[in-house]
């Protein structure tokens, strides 16, 4: 675990409601892992003004007063943070606008008892942690040029989406529960690949390519991209823009 | 009261929400479309088949002008004027307006200014006949001056109202009889009179069929369109309300959350402070929701009717409690008060009935008197705008309204909410109404030219022609003509399809009576030319326009095929009995092009006809299904609201609770009740459908009744639904209902949809009996954890 290293991760949280920056903590204080809350703050602009803003990873509420946060993150993301959606509400077009603009991961509240702390060590690692929430809007992706799943793919995220534990989708399945994890996240690397790359897309490629994840015949084309993604400005084919109101603004043009 | 609903979104009592945009929702392109439809209401009339019009009008008569030029220089060419300077002038002149008229016309359109100066240039060429043709042609319209008249005639009639084209037709006609009396021919050039009455008759009956029929089309795309803006309008209302409602219930929403996990480690001080703050909003919702539930009480608002009316009339009053989407309450208490208005004014009866029922989803509210009664047939003209704005208005939100009446017998309004839905017709009114006013046309102008013209040819020169028994041919042809015709329209009227034999056997004797009636011409009296020229030859006339009856249902291919044949037969057999030189080949141009120049202009206007009924009947379709949906919607929308409103005072309830330090927020039977609570309104927040799925409202019903058992069942539901049928459907949800009936404290439900795929899975914590499972065993119950899964799945 990343979290038992020497330093502990540390994480900020944007939400306006203050009964989550308490139960953040709650969950915290229960995990034997070292995760420290550094900051938490009702906008985006408190975090970045504040101590949060060198936190490893930032939590990110979607429903901030009268704003829609989610086209925040491609500009955040742009900057190097590591974003971890946080919201209520799991629509499978706001989950996978927020893993297409370069969000590590995201994880519905009610979710969050569950699977927070895992959720924000695997982001501080750049690696990617898939919740059923997330699972279930990567199953139901309708788009024309959705990345293709395999039925292994799609049955691991399928049970995983029902709610069986890890274990039992590994028993029913017939494989470790090792190789479950490898499904589900290639499965999520796969989202990866879409939209506009970034440096955290980048690093989630590159700690991909270290834990072995990516087949061999598949290494080049990855890489290419994440290359192109610090290089080039690299439009979506579909000419959509990647969040309502992040626009086309990029660093890398 | 539709339109005025189309442009106030805010009428009073209705969205009390309010319409703060917010951009909340991830759905903002969505709900952009949405407003930015809302910002420009549609025109009061959209007038799609009236330009479809303008635009045919104007490339017709080009094509007609320049096709007119093109003859009147070959027909110029083949005779010699009698003052050349003067023919090449009026040449030149009509070369350059043509291209003028072309360049314009297609360009902007037929302007008045356009059609005056056409006008003006063709009276001054009637005028100046003498110069300009032969004498000898004068009786048939001068060669080429001819097809201008009729150009002329035809832009016109495209342009200018009825009044106006009789007026000019007849002017144009004034001024052709003032260039033959000027070059001394004044009774020669009665025969081109004559002509251009007919065709000024035709081109207003048509255009007189065709404005209505475009009239109408435009009325009906106009509905639509106000139909499909009222839907967009609602729809924004109704997103704009639930992301209020969410944002209100996501302060709850947070704090039952993370009571219900036991995430919370506050002080109780906090934790009151909380939950005092969101009940609060909670209240404030349902203050702001209260008139607007109340307005949706169809028993209250007739209850109101009833009070307008104490101490005039005593109205026994009958009520069951029942709601209805507002728009539904607004239009069937209006209606209801219309009908007790009008029993007060005119029944002469001192009590009225009113009652309202409602059994299988159907209002029924009925408004009866026993006074004086009338007859419902003949309408007097005073009652006829009160019938009309009760039947209108229940009609308007999808309802039907009838009346039962008999003089002296007491009236009876029964209005019905939704209406009994009527199987779609095969061919909608609006198709068959064009089609019928297209026949009549038809009908009218190939009777009124066989009548007028064709029979009076035959009557004036029974004895020209060809001895011995020309004029007994020419009756005889003249009557099987009659025949075919009156037959085609027979079997056009009885909608019956002409036998396989009818049409091409009518198709050849209209053909070979063109051949017979140039024979017949030939007698020894009177000159050949004369009666070529003249309608003692007339067949080659309405043989195409009783064609058109004949080939009605046939493809244009046939009729253009007919048109030719009609004038090949008449130049080959002219050819035969008395050849062509070039004046006589000059006139036969002239002629045939006036003959073939209406019938195209028909066929063309029949097409247009034919189109624009085609897309007014799709616009109806349209219509009717928007308003179906619509109505769908704004039920779903209706009960949703009650829904919040009921979780909103659940939740407040234990948020009252906590607030009141009644409840600690640490115990488990309260973080129970915020699990149970939290639950129910995450399921309410994730809809967002609009006209919700079947599937979908399957589950939520069973999540529901689990719910008040006390069971927390988080629903989560993605992707589109393919359409399933209903074998399919109950395969999904019977085993994953029954399921989750054996849950104790909590049950996870989820559907994932997509196009290929639709698998519903379920995670309880309960315990099935042994019988139970082996009956479940072939779904694959498993064991998960402390609890049990089942999974079904329907592939395609």
């Amino acid at each position: 675990m990343a979290g038992d290293d020497l330093a502990p991760v540390t994480i900020a949280v944007v939400d306006d409601h203050p009964v989550i920056h308490d139960g953040v903590r709650a969950w915290l204080a229960a995990s034997p892992a070292r995760v420290e809350l550094i900051q938490a703050a009702g906008t985006v602009e408190e975090i970045l003004t504040g101590p949060g803003a060198r936190a490893d990873v930032l939590v990110l509420d979607l429903d901030l007063g009268e704003t829609n946060a989610l086209g925040r993150i491609p500009e955040l993301c742009a900057d190097g943070h590591r974003v971890v959606v946080f919201s209520f509400d799991s629509d499978e077009g706001d989950v996978l606008t927020a893993l297409t603009a370069g969000a590590s991961a995201f994880l519905n509240k009610a979710e969050g008892s569950a699977h927070f702390v895992e959720t924000v060590l695997a982001a501080a690692a750049d690696r990617s942690y898939v919740s059923p929430s997330t699972a279930g809007a990567m199953l139901a992706d309708a788009r024309t040029d959705r990345p293709r799943l395999s039925d292994q793919e799609r049955n691991a995220l399928r049970w995983w989406f029902q709610g069986m534990s890890k274990q039992s989708v590994a028993t029913r399945m017939g494989l470790s529960v090792h190789t479950v994890n490898q499904y589900i996240s290639r499965a999520r690397l796969k989202y990866g690949r879409a939209g506009r790359p970034g440096p955290t897309k980048a690093a989630l490629l590159a700690r991909a390519i270290e834990d072995g994840l990516i087949r061999a015949d598949e290494v080049n084309e990855y890489r290419s991209l994440a290359a192109a993604g610090l290089d080039f400005f690299h439009p979506d084919p579909l000419g959509r823009p990647v969040s309502p109101s992040g626009g086309r603004r990029s660093r890398f043009r | 009261m539709t339109p005025v609903r189309a442009t106030s979104t805010r009428a009073p009592g209705r969205a009390t929400i309010g319409l703060t945009p917010s951009p909340r929702d991830g759905r903002v392109r969505h709900r952009k479309r949405a407003r930015s439809v809302m910002l420009d209401p549609p025109a009061a009339t959209t007038f799609v088949a009236a330009f479809a019009l303008r635009h045919t009008a104007a490339r017709l008569a080009s094509a007609v002008h320049a096709t007119v030029l093109v003859v009147a220089l070959a027909v110029g060419s083949l005779v010699r004027p009698p003052d050349p300077v003067w023919f090449g002038a009026a040449m030149v002149v009509l070369a350059g307006w043509t291209v003028v008229f072309c360049v314009v016309a297609l360009r902007h359109g037929l302007s008045s200014w356009l059609v005056a100066g056409d006008t003006l240039i063709t009276a001054t060429i009637c005028v100046s006949l003498g110069p300009l043709v032969p004498v000898g042609t004068v009786p048939n319209g001068g060669g080429w001056v001819s097809p201008v008249i009729a150009s002329t005639l035809l832009t016109i009639a495209l342009t200018q109202r009825l009044a106006a084209t009789v007026g000019l037709g007849l002017i144009l006609t004034g001024c052709y009889l003032l260039g033959a009396g000027l070059a001394s021919e004044l009774s020669a050039g009665f025969g081109q009179a004559w002509t251009s009455l007919i065709q000024i008759t035709v081109l207003s009956a048509v255009m007189t069929v065709i404005r209505r029929a475009g009239h109408d089309a435009d009325r009906l795309f106009t509905a639509e369109q106000r139909a499909g803006h009222d839907a967009e309008v609602d729809r924004a209302r109704r997103a704009d309300e639930r992301t209020q409602l969410r944002m209100i219930h996501a302060t709850a929403l947070a704090t039952l959350t993370m009571i219900g996990s036991g995430s919370v480690a506050s002080s109780p001080s906090r934790i009151r402070r909380w939950a005092a703050a969101d009940l609060a909003a909670l209240r404030s919702m349902s203050d702001q929701s209260r008139p607007a539930r109340e307005r949706t009480r169809l028993d209250q608002t007739l209850l109101e009717v009833v009070g307008r009316h104490r101490g005039q009339l005593r109205i026994s009053y009958h009520p069951t409690p029942c709601q209805a989407p507002p728009e539904v309450v607004d239009a069937l208490s209006q209606a209801a008060a219309e009908a007790v208005a009008n029993a007060a004014r005119h029944s002469g009866a001192d009590e009225v009935t009113l009652t309202l029922g409602r059994a299988a989803g159907v209002i029924t509210v009925t408004v009866g008197d026993r006074g004086r009664g009338f007859d419902p047939g003949p309408i007097p003209r005073h009652r006829y705008g009160v019938r009309e704005s009760i039947i209108g208005a229940v009609e308007a939100v999808g309802g039907a309204a009838t009346v039962d009446s008999a003089a002296g017998a007491g009236c009876r309004w029964t209005l019905v909410w939704p209406a009994a839905s009527a199987p779609e017709p095969a061919a909608t009114p609006v198709v068959r109404h064009f089609e019928r006013g297209a026949l009549i046309a038809a009908f009218v102008i190939g009777g009124l030219w066989h009548v007028l013209n064709d029979g009076m040819g035959v009557a004036v020169h029974w004895t020209a022609y060809r001895p011995p028994h020309g004029g007994a041919v020419s009756a005889a042809l003249w009557t099987g003509y009659t025949v075919i015709g009156l037959l085609a329209a027979a079997r056009l009227t009885r909608n019956r399809p002409a036998g396989r034999w009818f049409a091409p056997v009518a198709a050849a004797i209209l053909v070979g009576g063109v051949a017979v009636n140039v024979v017949i011409c030939t007698g020894p009296g009177v000159s050949t030319w004369t009666l070529i020229f003249g309608n003692a030859n007339w067949a080659v006339g309405v043989s195409g326009w009783i064609g058109i009856l004949v080939l009605w249902r046939g493809r244009a291919g046939g009729l253009v095929a007919l048109f030719a044949a009609n004038l090949l037969v008449e130049v080959v057999a002219l050819q035969i009995v008395a050849p062509l030189d070039r004046p006589r080949l000059a006139q036969w141009i002239a002629a045939a092009y006036g003959i073939t120049m209406l019938q195209v202009v028909f066929v063309v206007g029949l097409r247009f006809l034919q189109r624009s009924g085609d897309g007014a009947a799709r616009a109806e379709r349209r219509q009717n299904r928007a308003h179906a949906v619509r109505q769908a919607a704004n039920a779903v929308h209706a009960d949703r609201r009650q829904r919040y409103a009921e979780i909103g005072a659940a939740a407040a309830d234990l948020l009252a609770d906590l607030a009141a330090g009644r409840a600690d927020h640490g115990d488990a039977t309260t973080r129970h009740r915020a699990s149970v609570a939290a639950a129910r309104m995450r399921r309410l927040l994730a809809e967002r459908d609009d006209v919700t799925d079947q599937l979908l409202h399957e589950l939520r019903a069973c999540a529901d009744v689990a719910g008040r058992r006390g069971v927390a069942v988080d629903l989560v539901a993605v992707g589109t639904f393919p359409p399933l049928t209903v074998g399919a459907r109950r395969e999904l949800t019977e085993t994953p209902a029954r399921l989750l009936a054996t849950a104790r404290s909590w049950a996870r439900v989820t559907v994932a949809a997509s196009t290929d795929e639709v698998s519903v899975g379920v995670v309880v914590d309960g315990v099935l009996a042994e019988a139970e499972l082996a009956g479940l065993a072939e779904i694959q119950v498993g064991r998960e954890g402390e609890g049990l899964w089942l999974e079904t799945i329907w592939r395609r």
